[in-house]
């Protein structure tokens, strides 16, 4: 018995240093365990602050969004020198061009209720500011929001459509007349309604002043032009029908740099512009338009959406000289008062998710009161072809190649108001134009354009 | 004028190829919330339909929206309605105003640490919670203990979802911890005993769902399957898959089949609530 209790108590004899060196060892290998755990967590907890420091950061970059689309095109004209609102006017040597149309980089901080805009056009002509403004909207409904600076004006709805969604190449030649760059310098409200305000979620208002001097001048006298449109939205979900549209108003005044005045008016048998005597410099002359637009859009089943839309806009016009653009103050040819109009039927189709087919036609009238045969009847008149109405038939292509690359194929027939020859034999200055005018002239354009959007 | 037309000619057959070679794959993106579920759909739909692919990814709604505007999916899977300005983009680009389909209902959980003495919470107490009103735990039944928030990205439906409707419109604290994922959410609540978060009801591993009440008087319900149907459980929603225009071929087939009894049982499987 002695012997087999004596071989246990050599036996832990024996393993007591083992034991010890075990213990002794795995106590090491836990400390290190644990230093390596300590070190760990460190690590962590450096790579936590590290983390939040970089969230902090990227919270701050992602406010920041910078966007810019740039538009190369070929254009071809029927003629040497031809006129052009489809990318401006053929150099007198040329009838076809590659030319940029637009290069814009826009740069957009969104803070939780403020808004910086700045876009610019990249030219290889130069650079032009096209947007810069300032947004703040009311914290509490968030419908409400107040922008100063360059914008888009406010009226009817070609205008303030990107000119990186537009499905033709350009804005109707009434608009591009009548809203010259779209953009102006002034403050505007803007009213969207919310999800949460019932029937108000479909309305939108946007109204402000403006210099009514567009974007690349300097505010020079004291008068102001407001212009808004008040919109709606009727979306019908179930049969995946829209209908929208909007009134738009544009009270504006303009300051005569001198007291030469024009209006169009009798003298004996001849309708003509008429100088208007008694009007002193620094006279103001109003600028007023009216406008209703229309859209639907409606998902055909198998090929697509299609959207129909037409636009209407009318009222009394400043312009310079025989020029039926925008008057500026400075012009010392007097002022032009003109009654214009313009308006627009439009059809665009989708078909599948990468083409579409748009067609439009549009006419702009820049002298209502005269009709094409009034212009170059008599030889004393002086209404000439800026006066004529003229009207183009576009078909556009657009081919989406991926979500940044767009195609456009668009060809635009060009037609022109009928003059009358009657007096060109006898008026050697506009000799030739009438008799060109009398007729439908040549002057169709094909585009091709490529842009890519970011 | 012959070249112009020939290049227009050209243009327009070029077109027609692309249109010509579609081929029959369907593309999904978006909420990461409904990214299992789509997966699942398209693993049993592409059992029975051999030649149709459904290929799926997550990135968030905000990311399926804008891809669908964009082009580059078929179907947006998304965790919330879409905005009107999203609306406006989409009939810009497509001339339609979409299809939206409710494709399944979920229960949108708070989730607690499973050692949290907290087991129920009123719906103000999570918005003051969330807006950093209420910053301690002992606030609200728990330790004196900072709470820790975890949330989702804001291009996340569920993010929108939560500030929209449990936070009426408030912004989260600037202190919640914004990670990419409601799994990631799931496993930082789930190792963080002071902390909380918020996700779909079919993630529910190694944490608890708070019970929640619509005011303090009224009792507390956890999501189940029972609760979100008849609607006492106070944080219900869609899960929406949207589409550029009215479906059609192996499209419309496969919407038609996640709504169908077969499509509808993958929902329920994956912890969601059936539409139908």
């Amino acid at each position: 018995m002695k012997r087999i209790l004596m071989l246990p108590a050599l036996l832990l004899c024996l393993g007591a240093p083992r034991c010890e060196e075990r213990d002794s060892a795995d106590a090491a290998r836990a400390r290190t365990a644990e230093e390596t755990l300590v070190n760990m967590k460190g690590q962590v907890e450096g790579l936590n602050e590290s983390y939040l420091e970089t969230k902090s950061t990227v919270e701050k970059l992602a406010k920041l969004k910078v966007g810019g689309y740039v538009q190369a095109q070929w254009q071809y004209a029927d003629s040497m020198n031809q006129a052009s609102v489809n990318g401006g006017n053929f150099p007198a040597t040329s009838q076809e061009r590659l030319m940029i149309r637009r290069a814009r980089l826009k740069t957009t901080w969104q803070g939780t209720a403020s808004r910086y805009v700045l876009e610019i056009d990249a030219l290889p002509t130069g650079v032009v500011i096209k947007d810069v403004n300032a947004q703040i909207t009311e914290p509490w409904l968030k419908a409400f929001s107040l922008t100063a600076g360059v914008m888009d004006r406010p009226f009817g709805f070609e205008v303030g459509y990107s000119s990186s969604a537009i499905e033709l190449p350009e804005r109707t030649r009434g608009s591009q007349i009548l809203m010259p760059g779209e953009k102006d310098l002034g403050a505007e409200i803007e009213f969207a309604g919310t999800e949460a305000m019932g029937f108000l979620e479909h309305l939108n208002l946007k109204a402000g002043a403006f210099t009514g001097l567009g974007s690349g001048l300097a505010e020079n006298d004291n008068e102001k032009d407001y212009i808004g449109r008040l919109g709606f939205t009727l979306p019908f979900y179930d049969i995946n029908l829209a209908v929208d549209g909007g009134v738009s108003g544009y009270l504006g005044k303009v300051t005569n740099s001198t007291g030469k005045v024009a209006e169009v008016g009798s003298v004996g048998d001849t309708l003509t512009w008429v100088n208007q005597a008694g009007r002193k410099a620094l006279d103001t002359y109003d600028r007023n338009l009216m406008g209703v637009d229309a859209q639907v859009y409606y998902d055909i089943p198998v090929i697509g959406g299609i959207s129909l839309r037409g636009e209407y806009w009318w009222g009394g016009w400043v312009s310079a000289n025989g020029n039926n653009g925008l008057y500026t103050l400075g012009d010392t040819n007097g002022v032009y008062l003109r009654k214009v109009a313009s308006w627009y039927v439009m059809a665009v189709q989708n078909v599948g998710v990468r083409n579409q087919l748009a067609v439009r036609y549009d006419v702009f009238d820049p002298n209502t009161d005269a009709e094409g045969g009034d212009i170059g009847r008599f030889k004393g008149s002086k209404l000439n072809t800026n006066d004529a109405a003229l009207s183009t038939l576009s078909l556009g292509w657009n081919h989406f190649w991926d979500e940044a690359v767009r195609f456009t194929l668009n060809y635009d027939f060009n037609m022109n108001e009928k003059t009358n020859a009657a007096a060109a034999g006898s008026n050697a200055a506009n000799s030739a134009v009438f008799k060109k005018w009398s007729d439908d002239f040549d002057n169709n354009q094909v585009t091709i354009r490529m842009q890519v959007k970011f | 004028m012959k070249k112009s037309i020939l290049a227009g000619a050209a243009f327009g057959i070029a077109s027609m190829a692309s249109m010509a070679f579609s081929a029959q794959t369907i593309t999904v993106k978006g909420s990461d919330t409904m990214v299992i579920l789509a997966q699942r759909w398209a693993e049993k739909y592409m059992a029975t339909h051999p030649d149709v692919s459904v290929q799926v990814t997550g990135g968030g709604s905000g990311t399926g929206i804008s891809a669908l505007i964009n082009g580059t999916t078929d179907i947006c899977d998304a965790s919330r309605k879409m905005k009107a300005a999203e609306r406006e983009k989409l009939k810009q680009r497509f001339n339609s105003l979409g299809v939206e389909v409710p494709s399944a209902r979920d229960g949108l959980a708070v989730y607690l640490n499973e050692a949290s003495p907290v087991s129920e919470l009123s719906l103000d107490q999570v918005k003051d919670i969330y807006t950093g009103k209420i910053s301690n735990w002992k606030a609200v039944g728990g330790p004196d203990a900072k709470i820790v928030l975890y949330g989702r990205e804001n291009n996340s439906g569920t993010y929108v979802y939560f500030r929209d409707n449990v936070l009426k419109g408030s912004d989260f604290a600037p202190s919640m911890q914004s990670l990419p994922g409601t799994a990631a959410v799931v496993n930082a609540v789930s190792k963080d005993k002071l902390g909380i978060g918020f996700g779909g009801a079919a993630y529910a591993k190694g944490l608890k769902f708070a019970k929640i009440k619509k005011d303090a008087g009224s009792p507390a319900y956890e999501p189940t399957a029972e609760t979100v149907k008849n609607g006492t459980y106070p944080i219900t929603r869609y899960l929406y898959m949207y589409l550029k225009s009215r479906p059609t071929g192996a499209l419309k087939d496969y919407i038609d089949w996640t709504l169908s009894p077969e499509g509808q049982s993958v929902v329920t499987e994956v912890g969601y609530f059936p539409v139908k």
